[in-house]
């Protein structure tokens, strides 16, 4: 007896055992109720393609030797528990590899239900694919060379994984939107290079490879947007003569329809989720199977020439049907099947022109459709629409067909409302319907529909006022069809709107009159150009004002002099560079800014008295540093995520260590008591972080209040502010530390300035305080517990204006 | 890792076909995991490795008609539910396998047979069926089971030396 004959009988029986034991349950086939979670965790197995991208140049690697957080921050042990603690991307190193994965558990908004693109491409290269891999989207672009440029990112970060090989590769550091990136430069030519980052907000991962150097592939890696899960999907390309004529969207069904001038029409269709087409004739169609973008599709080409033909295809997923009919060969049905592209929902159009006495007073998003409402003083009300749904009404009376530039249009008068015409169009090249409404004649409603513009995404740099009446702090910020508001609101519920938006002056203003008196603008000037003031008495007054391109406005319970102090204080609020990474037990002590936010300094304590100082000066400023080493310290040439970096090492204890360096967009200083690695690795984690407030400073003085001097150290700062009339306010900050001179000589001069006077006990920020009124220069003295810090200020203004100042002066940056 | 698996289903055929395993077998396989785990997240969870484990050994499942898999799917189920079982619990149960090599004297017939193999001891019956059906390693039964690769090759080699002396004794016709 052979063994492969006992093998065999022996698979016979372990069979039959298991036919014995289970019989019944296999005559049966029981269903079952999975939960959720086994549901999705087998549909990626049911579902899945290919399989994931491996970015390969050489041969597959050996032992674990270290992971290292892809944010370049932490050294990760080993460990099943340690990595249990963490939730994140990893680059695992191996021998001759390096391969991404991501531990812990998603946090957060899901992955899962997003998806990305390449906002910017080299020259010829087009959105061509987006095959569906378990775990990752994939974008794929080609040129008509053949050149293919592929955006990955994780869309189920447990079933994604990375592996690199760059055996002929140059791995180096880099940085997209100033966070840390790992660059493959392969030397090999034809090969593909690659860089691979994580996004700071949502920690998504993504890659993109392609035959592009360095500056290319970075250009692309900060170009990458999302892309909302209910784009619209329609062809880029129709044959020639063909224009949108229709365009329907909603209820998970997207709809177009071509025309030429010959009545020629192409429709295009889009069902998501679970629906189906059925394709029917009279003669009966010839059937065949094709492809578009590689994947399988069902051609119906008609025995009769003049009829329609059909292009059915689904997407990757399976989850979206597609189908273009009409009188076309099949190679253009394909070739308008595979220019199908991914249009954002999110469009925001504006009329660059409205008739004479209109101005705006709301603009929404209803159903999908956006609407703008412009009123006169007759009360008189405009209303411009727009979306992807179909706006056209049932005709009405006196229907004219016009143009609104090349768009065919229609004009015609409303049925219900006497004198109210809607003139509405498809744009031909965007496939939106758009609806002018009002009691205009029909040239009038065309020319406020030939001045519709499209405008960029809503600005992508917040704004903040950084001048408000005492007494008002920020409370909301809200963005809305593409203009941002910022409310503050003080005490008393007073509020102070502050809005902006793309937009040109001859827009709709919005400043409503509260009554029925027309409001005629005052011109004031801010920062010396022409603003329309309203002062409506009584009621809230209001400034408009055009700057960088965008429209402001401000409203509130303010006298003119505040909304022009308010106006000229705003600013962008521009992301700040600080380290993510200090030593442990080093938190954030103080943070200043110098020569007009020029630049910054951070300086980070620990409980024995250590100080680590930070400091970032852009570039533009132009203003020279000068570093004076510290003796015993031997200088370095070293490295910081690939820039030139001077380090003057101390290596005694207890002695101080500098690094200086540049990445182009400005220069960095870092000192403290640190170890080279310490040093180097915290300079390595120097990022663009949401700012933060200074510290032990005034953030807020009274209306026309400027700083003439100021002077800082690691244990007191002072300050001198004067106003237009000569006033003064001396403001100054002392703390126990290392050296008390700053602390005694501080108290001493608060005991001298106050002898005499009678204080009353305040409170200032949870802070025991005191205030001296003298009748001409006031004092107001506080400070934390067991007079570890006091705080002064000194000047001839109220004890409540001093008060809201003391307030506005921050213990944490926190 | 899932990663390494998904190279093997690289056809449209081979993903429909895996698909129409999973929806003919899901719920027969829950039921043998339940039986044997008691518990609604481990017999999925079963569930789930078996059908990664189908995957990985898809070439064993393309030749067979889905209809006729069922003892197939039963046994990785059942395996799959025996290695969770014993990784939740930690330590084995004691197995007897003098106490089964008695009453196989007594097998006469194939029926009876197939029924001593039915109370083969667990990680005997484990060790052959990944062993034979799918053409697993000794290495990598020996991390499904918690057993040593020594333990794995004992148990496979007195499986089937079990069966040679029935066969011999009882004169069973094999096929080549």
């Amino acid at each position: 007896m052979t063994d492969q004959a006992l093998d065999n009988l022996a698979r016979r029986l372990l069979l039959d055992a298991a036919r014995l034991e289970y019989g019944d349950l296999m005559e049966e086939l029981p269903e079952q109720d999975f939960s959720p979670q086994f549901e999705k965790k087998m549909r990626k197995l049911v579902r899945r393609g290919n399989h994931p991208i491996r970015y390969r140049v050489a041969q597959i690697a050996a032992c674990l030797l270290l992971a290292a957080l892809l944010s370049g921050c932490t050294v990760l042990a080993i460990s099943p528990e340690a990595r249990a603690a963490f939730a994140g991307w990893v680059r695992e190193v191996y021998e001759n590899a390096f391969v991404y994965r991501f531990y812990g558990e998603e946090q957060g908004e899901s992955y899962a239900d997003t998806a990305y693109r390449l906002t910017w491409l080299p020259e010829g290269y087009r959105e061509a694919e987006r095959p569906d891999l378990a775990g990752m989207g994939n974008v794929l672009y080609r040129d008509d060379a053949g050149g293919l440029v592929v955006l990955a990112y994780a869309t189920d970060p447990e079933a994604f994984s990375l592996s690199v090989y760059p055996e002929h590769a140059t791995v180096r550091k880099t940085q997209v939107h100033g966070r840390p990136a790992d660059l493959y430069l392969d030397e090999q030519e034809g090969n593909r290079n690659l860089i691979v980052w994580t996004e700071e907000e949502t920690g998504q991962f993504f890659y993109v490879s392609g035959p592009q150097g360095e500056d290319e592939l970075v250009k692309m890696a900060e170009s990458v947007e999302k892309v909302e899960k209910t784009a619209v999907y329609r062809p880029s390309w129709v044959p020639e003569g063909y224009r949108i004529i229709h365009a329907t969207e909603g209820d998970g069904v997207t709809f177009f329809v071509y025309r030429d001038d010959s009545g020629a029409q192409i429709s295009f269709a889009c069902i998501e989720s679970g629906g189906a087409v059925q394709v029917t004739g009279d003669n009966g169609a010839v059937y065949q199977k094709v492809r578009v973008n590689g994947r399988s599709a069902d051609l119906y080409m008609d025995r009769d020439p003049e009829e329609a033909n059909v292009l059915v295809w689904t997407d990757a997923s399976g989850e979206s049907i597609f189908s273009i009919t009409g009188v076309l060969s099949g190679e253009e049905l394909v070739k308008m099947a595979e220019s199908l592209e991914a249009v954002p929902r999110d469009v925001v159009y504006r009329p660059d022109h409205v008739p004479e006495g209109y101005f705006q007073v709301s603009a929404e998003d209803l159903d999908g459709c956006s609407v703008l409402t412009y009123r006169n003083k007759e009360a008189e009300c405009l209303t411009v629409s727009y979306g992807y749904e179909d706006l056209s009404e049932e005709k009405g009376t006196e229907t004219s067909s016009v143009f609104v530039g090349e768009n065919p249009a229609d004009v015609y008068l409303d049925r219900a409302e006497d004198g109210v015409r809607h003139l509405t169009w498809v744009d031909g090249d965007s496939g939106v319907s758009f609806r002018v409404s009002g009691p205009l004649e029909g040239q009038e409603l065309i020319r406020v529909g030939e001045s519709m513009k499209k405008f960029p995404e809503p600005p992508p740099k917040d704004r903040q006022l950084t001048w408000v009446p005492a007494g008002y702090r920020k409370i909301d910020r809200v963005r809305l069809t593409g203009q941002d508001y910022v409310s503050y609101q003080n005490d008393r519920g007073d509020c102070i709107s502050f809005g902006y938006r793309p937009g040109i002056e001859s827009s709709g203003l919005y400043v409503i009159p509260s009554g029925e008196k027309e409001l005629t603008p005052q011109i004031v000037l801010v920062n010396g150009k022409e603003a329309d003031l309203y002062l409506d008495e009584g009621s809230t007054n209001g400034l408009v004002w055009t700057e960088d391109g965008l429209l402001f406005s401000l409203l509130g319970y303010c006298s003119a002099e505040e909304l022009v102090a308010m106006a000229e204080s705003q600013e962008v609020i521009l992301p700040d560079h600080r380290p993510s990474w200090v030593p442990e037990g080093y938190v954030l002590y103080e943070r200043s800014f110098h020569h007009s936010k020029e630049s910054a300094t951070t300086i980070y304590e620990n409980s024995k008295g250590g100080f680590l100082i930070f400091r970032c000066q852009p570039n533009e400023t132009d203003r020279p540093f000068q570093l004076f080493p510290n003796e015993g310290s031997i200088e370095k040439q070293v490295s910081v995520n690939g820039h030139p970096a001077d380090l003057y090492s101390n290596p005694e204890p207890g002695r101080i260590s500098e690094l200086c360096w540049s990445d182009g967009e400005a220069f960095y200083y870092l000192s403290g008591d640190l170890s080279d690695e310490e040093i180097l690795k915290m300079a390595g984690s120097v990022q663009k972080l949401p700012p933060i407030p200074a510290t032990h400073i005034p953030t807020w003085l009274p209306l026309g209040y400027r700083d003439t001097s100021a002077s800082s150290g690691l244990w007191s700062r002072e300050a001198e502010y004067e106003n237009e009339a000569g006033e003064q306010l001396q403001f100054r900050f002392a703390r126990h530390g290392q050296v008390e001179e700053p602390m005694e000589e501080c108290l001493a001069e608060i005991r001298k300035a106050v002898a005499g006077l009678e204080g009353q006990e305040i409170s200032v920020n949870d802070c025991p305080g005191r205030l001296y009124l003298d009748g001409s220069v006031n004092q107001l003295v506080w400070g934390a517990g067991e007079s570890e810090t006091v705080y002064w200020l000194s000047g001839s203004l109220d004890g409540e204006v001093l008060l809201a100042i003391a307030r506005s002066v921050y213990e944490t940056a926190e | 890792m899932l990663i390494y698996y998904l190279q093997m289903l690289d056809t449209p055929e081979e993903k429909m076909r895996f698909e129409q395993i999973y929806l003919k077998y899901r719920g027969l396989m829950y039921r043998v995991a339940d039986s044997i785990l008691h518990n609604c997240q481990d017999a999925e969870d079963a569930v789930h490795n078996a059908f990664l484990r189908i995957i990985k050994h898809f070439k064993k499942f393309q030749t067979t008609p889905v209809e006729d898999l069922a003892p197939q799917v039963v046994v990785i189920a059942r395996n799959e539910a025996i290695s969770l079982l014993r990784k939740r619990k930690g330590d084995a149960p004691l197995e007897d396998w003098d106490g089964l090599a008695a009453p196989s004297e007594s097998v006469s017939d194939y029926h009876a047979l197939v029924d001593s193999f039915t109370r083969l001891p667990q990680t005997y019956r484990a060790a052959m069926e990944m062993k034979l059906l799918l053409g697993c390693s000794d290495g990598e039964i020996a991390a499904k089971l918690g057993l040593s690769k020594t333990a794995v090759s004992t148990r496979i080699s007195r499986g089937r030396q079990l069966l040679r002396d029935i066969v011999e004794r009882e004169g069973f016709l094999l096929e080549a």
